[in-house]
C-alpha cells in the first residue's frame, strides 16, 4: 500500500458533530445582535470623525486664505515702496537735468 | 423548454437566497459545506474541539462575506482558502502542533487492510511537519487537489508548493519507516 493512499485514507472528510449549523447560526446572531449593539456607537464615532475632518478641511482652508492675503499685503507694500523709490528718482533726474539746463543757459 | 427546466432556471441558487437574508438557505450552505471546512481544520490540528471552532469562525466569515461572493465554486474556493489560512495563523500564534489522538481511526477501524497503529504514526507525523507543509497536504489528501490549484489557496508559487510536498512525503515516509 502506498503512502499516498494511505494519506487520502487518514485524510479523508469527516462530518463534524450533529448540529453544527444550527450552532453556526447560533453564532451568527449573535454576532448580528452584537454588531447591532454597537452600530449607534459606531455611528456616533463615524459622524464624530466626519465632523472633525470637516473642521481640520476648514481651518486648513481658513489659514490657506488668511496667508495669501498676508502675502498680497506685502506685496502690495512692496510695490508702493518700489514705486516710491523709483519716483524719488525721476525727482532727482529732473533736478539735475533742469540745474545743467539753467547753468548752461547762463554761461550763453 | 420543459417546465421542470424553466423552474429551474428561475430558482434562485442557495448562495443567491443567502445573499438575500434567507437563513434557511445559509445553514443549506453550512451542511453542503461542513465537512469540507471542519475536516480540513481537523487534519491540521487533530483536535476535534479546535476543528469546530475554526470551522465556525470560517463560517461566521462567510456569512460576512457572502454579498462578494459570485458563484457556488467561488464559496469552495472562499471556504479552503479561509480555513487553510486560519489553521496557519492559529498554529503560527500559538505554536502549537499538539495532538488529539482520541478518536483517530475511530471510523475506518473496520475497513480491510486498516492498520490503526499506522494510521495514528501518520497522524501523528502529519502533525509534527511544519505548517505549511501540514496545509498542502490537507489540501492534496483530504480536497485532492493539484498544486496548481494549491498554490492559488495558500498564496505561493506552483514550484514552492510542489517542494513543499515533496518534502513533506519525504518526511512522511521517514517516519513511517522508522516506527515499522
Amino acid at each position: 500500500m502506498t503512502l499516498e493512499n494511505d494519506l487520502k485514507r487518514t485524510m479523508r472528510r469527516q462530518q463534524p458533530d450533529a448540529g453544527f449549523a444550527a450552532r453556526v447560526l447560533e453564532r451568527v446572531t449573535a454576532d448580528e445582535r452584537e454588531r447591532a449593539a454597537h452600530e449607534p456607537r459606531r455611528r456616533w464615532w463615524s459622524a464624530a470623525a466626519a465632523s472633525m475632518a470637516l473642521v481640520a478641511l476648514l481651518g486648513g482652508y481658513t489659514a490657506h486664505r488668511v496667508q495669501e492675503h498676508r502675502r498680497g499685503v506685502e506685496a502690495r507694500e512692496q510695490l508702493l515702496t518700489a514705486m516710491r523709490i523709483a519716483g524719488e528718482k525721476v525727482h532727482y533726474a529732473q533736478q539735475e537735468v533742469r540745474q545743467i539746463g539753467t547753468s548752461t543757459s547762463k554761461e550763453r | 423548454m420543459t417546465a421542470l427546466a424553466s423552474e429551474v432556471l428561475e430558482f434562485p441558487s442557495v448562495l443567491t437566497r443567502a445573499r438575500e437574508g434567507d437563513q434557511d438557505a445559509f445553514a443549506a450552505l453550512v451542511e453542503q459545506h461542513e465537512s469540507m471546512v471542519f475536516s480540513i481544520a481537523w487534519n491540521f490540528f487533530g483536535d476535534r474541539a479546535r476543528a469546530e471552532e475554526i470551522a465556525q469562525e470560517a463560517f461566521l466569515g462567510l456569512y460576512r462575506h457572502l454579498d462578494s461572493l459570485e458563484s457556488e465554486s467561488h464559496v469552495i474556493f472562499w471556504l479552503r482558502q479561509v480555513t487553510t489560512r486560519k489553521c496557519i495563523d492559529q498554529t503560527r500564534r500559538n505554536r502549537m502542533r499538539a495532538v488529539s489522538l482520541e478518536d483517530a481511526g475511530e471510523i475506518k477501524a473496520h475497513e480491510p487492510d486498516f492498520d490503526p497503529l499506522r494510521d495514528q504514526t501518520l497522524r501523528r507525523s502529519i502533525a509534527e511537519l511544519p505548517e505549511m507543509q501540514r496545509a498542502i497536504v490537507t489540501l492534496r489528501y483530504q480536497e485532492d487537489l493539484g498544486p496548481s490549484e494549491i498554490c492559488e489557496i495558500v498564496g505561493l508559487p506552483v514550484n514552492t508548493v510542489k517542494s513543499h510536498l515533496h518534502r513533506a512525503l519525504q518526511s512522511l515516509r521517514r517516519k513511517l519507516e522508522r516506527h515499522s
